[in-house]
């Protein structure tokens, strides 16, 4: 399926995906069928929101527990899924949340341990196995690890993801036009981190 | 009608500064997105060898709700134990108001009207009025004889050979 998939052109394998995820919450939905259909959607997306996961929070434990906590709160709301937009957007939804809450919560912990908040993540970028400060693509992480949060999952989703705005708008909840806003200064920060460092 | 001259003149609101800065804004962005495009977009961080092969979501096993748990098994008992309790209460009540029913409406009546009652049916009454009120004005007083056994003396014969 997927080698056929790939042939076709994207829109026809956007609305192919799309009702193939139709077809698995309706399976969702029947109870002799539930627990099959969701390990059929777990993995259909589990690689796509790891790494969109650990492109926000760094270390590979975290992305781990924010992943698995991801998909527990899709098992658990997935029957409230009204349909009203994409399958995978609902479930980055999600998995951007879970990660905006972990790290909120990460740099309280921080704070009351009087730790030093700032560059925890770039620390921990730099901690990473095969780290490199002179090659671009680590300063590349390095300068997304500056930004705010909410700032860096709307540029990976775009960068990385490639993400259409009318879907990160509906995983954000935010108008297209501050998501652009949003990419733009990001763009422009990402250029000045890495010229000056 | 307005002319075309006259739609250009009508002065449509905008932010300060906007149109000056437009351009340069622009400009700026586009060397942003275009550096970006120049760097790599390799991922650099690892995923540990064969993580997804085994990789599953700890699903919360869901447990089937029967109508015989313990849990069920205690609403109904209680429920059962209420009603009981319930229905004793009721009862109680029901005979307590059948034997108290009849005093406690004389109770409440007006002296005169049982006396006028009584007057009416003296022959009816007679001997147990006249055996409550000895007992009434003398509670040391106590029947030793029934009420039937008391009429039956008190009849014309034996009450003259005792008057």
């Amino acid at each position: 399926m997927s080698i056929a998939s790939s042939m076709l052109p994207d829109i026809e394998n956007k609305v192919i995906m799309q009702d193939i995820d139709a077809i698995l919450l309706d399976d969702f939905a029947n109870p002799t069928r539930k627990e099959l259909a969701f390990a059929k959607i777990v993995d259909k997306y589990k690689q796509r929101l790891y790494w969109h996961i650990r492109r926000m929070v760094v270390s590979h434990d975290d992305a781990d527990d924010i992943l698995q906590e991801a998909f527990m709160k899709a098992w658990k709301y997935l029957d409230h899924f009204r349909r009203d937009c994409a399958l995978y957007t609902w479930l980055y939804r999600i998995a951007t949340n879970c990660c905006l809450t972990f790290l909120a919560s990460k740099k309280k912990k921080m704070q009351l341990l009087q730790n030093v908040v700032e560059g925890y993540l770039e620390n921990t970028v730099k901690s990473s196995e095969n780290f490199d400060g002179n090659k671009l693509e680590w300063k590349l992480q390095l300068a997304i690890q500056s930004l705010p949060e909410k700032q860096k999952a709307v540029f990976n989703l775009r960068y990385y993801d490639e993400m259409p705005y009318e879907h990160m708008s509906e995983v954000f909840g935010t108008s297209v036009g501050a998501l652009k806003a949003s990419y733009h200064h990001a763009a422009k920060k990402i250029e000045e981190y890495i010229l000056q460092h | 009608m307005k002319n075309r001259n006259d739609i250009e003149k009508i002065n449509w609101a905008y932010p300060d500064g906007y149109l000056q800065n437009f351009t340069p804004q622009l400009m700026e962005q586009i060397k942003a997105e275009e550096f970006l495009e120049t760097l790599p977009k390799a991922n650099v961080y690892t995923m540990p060898v064969n993580y997804f092969t085994n990789w599953k979501v700890n699903i919360p096993t869901q447990k089937k709700q029967s109508i015989f748990s313990y849990k069920n098994i205690g609403i109904a008992a209680s429920l059962l134990l209420l009603l009981a309790i319930g229905m004793q209460f009721v009862n109680v009540q029901t005979k307590q108001l059948n034997n108290e029913e009849i005093t406690t409406a004389i109770d409440f009546m007006p002296k005169e009207e049982i006396i006028q009652y009584v007057g009416n049916n003296i022959d009816e009454f007679e001997l147990e009025i006249l055996i409550i009120d000895s007992v009434n004005a003398n509670s040391q007083l106590v029947p030793t004889i029934s009420a039937q056994e008391a009429k039956e003396f008190l009849q014309t014969e034996n009450l003259e050979e005792y008057l």
